[in-house]
């Protein structure tokens, strides 16, 4: 107990130095796996949180953790400097999700597209299907509701919209609440016919 | 598809809390996705700290309140930075961050994953083995692991003693080798796998530590328990033995988080007891009723 004390006190290089001498069947293995329990507590829920809006909707973000934790337990004592342990334990996590990312798609139908080198481009690619789909029925509107429907989403007001575009205030309002109704309409569809 | 992003507040005193939730949320992807496709012709030049500047500082203290309405149309225009700045806010952000994304989270999810990294921590694990023990753990995730059959249980099966070299601590319980490989019949295999069961009783569970490592290598023989292809028993068998050690894992799952969270040692204590002796109970009976 007075050591589970310590370690929440801990800085996580404490921590990692712990982890760095562990020897198996001994008590600094299990001393070790404390400190890591630990970090493991410290840093989890925001693993997490960075996992789970970057994996696409086949891989499953829990999985992608539970890797990055047994590559942070294996590299801790050759790869990690001493600095910044959430900032190392993200980078594996998307060295990881990079990996993924690779493998299911030269597994899957979708040879053609190229296959993204960064964290980055597999961002932009797991967005690509939902962004198509809402650039698709976007142009459906007429010019006055994408402005409209512009303006709102870069942070203005129904009030200034008008004032801008000298466009009624009701009239603004009616017309971008019908263009979100149609392009959650148009959108959902879409979904249908590609499911 | 929800269109989230086209709920954004009017106000721009508004506009701080909504982006806030959106950031620490689980749909920002989305809501990335979905102003991307608006603002398409947005420039890739921009950077957050074009943005925010000299307001750095008090964004990671206390969050947006901070932004004049200008820089949340910066921030809403070039949607790419948001995820960036997800990014940098769980690396920097202080106490008003962390607190808002621990909000969001499903701590069920992050204590079932820590029972299965601790699972695979009891492992021996050397030096030489450890990468190859991880790629064995990553090759199968256990969220699929029933999905890959029982061929595929019968290679982790192997792959796992196969790991245990000769400096490795002796199993016990489901996890002492031999227990799940010999060749007997299905009575016998149930009884010996209640036998085995029952080792939980062999040594003293008097302090917390001491209950929490035995609980979780139980657990950890649990595992193994249904990840084996159990030739031995009949498909309906078979069945009934991973189903009923599904349940055990649950229970033993709840336990462990009962007792991490500081759950009174004598009561836990009792409760596991009362779990081995039912499930020792419900070996010997299905063993009876094989035979």
């Amino acid at each position: 107990m007075s050591n589970s004390l310590n370690l929440i006190s801990s800085t996580d290089e404490q921590l990692t130095n712990l982890i760095k001498v562990r020897e198996p069947s001994s008590v600094q293995k299990q001393e070790a796996e404390m400190a890591f329990n630990s970090l493991y507590d410290r840093h989890a829920p925001f693993l997490l949180a960075f996992l789970k809006v970057r994996v696409s909707p086949h891989i499953n973000a829990s999985d992608i953790a539970q890797e990055t934790w047994m590559r942070a337990w294996q590299k801790i004592p050759t790869h990690f400097d001493g600095s910044h342990f959430r900032g190392w334990l993200f980078q594996i996590a998307k060295n990881l999700l990079l990996d993924e990312f690779r493998k299911k798609k030269t597994t899957s139908l979708n040879e053609e597209i190229d296959l993204p080198e960064t964290q980055d481009s597999t961002q932009e690619f797991i967005q690509q299907e939902e962004k198509t789909k809402l650039r698709d029925c976007m142009s459906q509107l007429d010019e006055v509701r994408q402005e409209i429907v512009k303006l709102r989403l870069s942070g203005e007001s129904h009030r200034e919209i008008s004032e801008r575009l000298n466009v009624e205030y009701n009239t603004v309002q009616t017309r971008f609440h019908r263009a979100k109704q149609f392009l959650e309409d148009c959108v959902n569809q879409q979904e249908k016919e590609t499911a | 598809m929800n269109l989230a992003a086209f709920d954004l507040p009017e106000q721009t005193h508004e506009l701080s809390d909504w982006l806030a939730t959106q950031i620490t949320g689980p749909n920002l992807s989305s809501i990335v996705a979905q102003l991307s496709a608006v603002h398409s012709d947005h420039d890739y030049d921009l950077t957050i700290e074009a943005i925010c500047g000299e307001q750095w500082n008090s964004i990671i203290q206390n969050g947006f309140s901070e932004l004049t309405q200008a820089q949340f149309q910066q921030l809403l225009t070039h949607p790419y930075l948001l995820m960036e700045l997800q990014e940098r806010l769980l690396l920097e952000g202080e106490e008003y961050w962390q607190k808002q994304f621990l909000n969001q989270n499903d701590d069920s999810e992050i204590q079932q994953t820590k029972l299965i990294i601790q699972g695979a921590l009891q492992k021996p694990i050397l030096d030489s083995e450890a990468t190859q023990q991880a790629e064995d753990f990553k090759k199968v995730p256990y969220r699929k692991i029933f999905a890959l059959g029982f061929v595929s249980a019968a290679l982790i099966f192997v792959a796992v003693f196969i790991n245990q070299g000769p400096e490795a601590a002796p199993g016990w319980g489901w996890n002492r080798p031999g227990v799940l490989t010999a060749d007997i019949p299905a009575d016998q295999y149930l009884n010996g796998l209640a036998d085995s069961a029952n080792e939980w009783f062999k040594k003293p569970t008097d302090t917390k530590a001491a209950l929490l490592t035995r609980l979780t290598q139980f657990r950890n023989g649990c595992e193994t328990l249904i990840n084996a292809p159990h030739p031995q028993l009949a498909n309906v068998d078979r069945t009934w033995l991973i189903n009923r050690c599904r349940a055990w894992a649950d229970k033993l799952d709840n336990q462990i988080v009962a007792l991490e969270k500081g759950a009174d040692l004598k009561t836990a204590d009792a409760n596991a007891d009362a779990l081995i002796h039912k499930l020792v109970k419900a070996l010997q009976t299905r063993a009876k009723q094989v035979a």
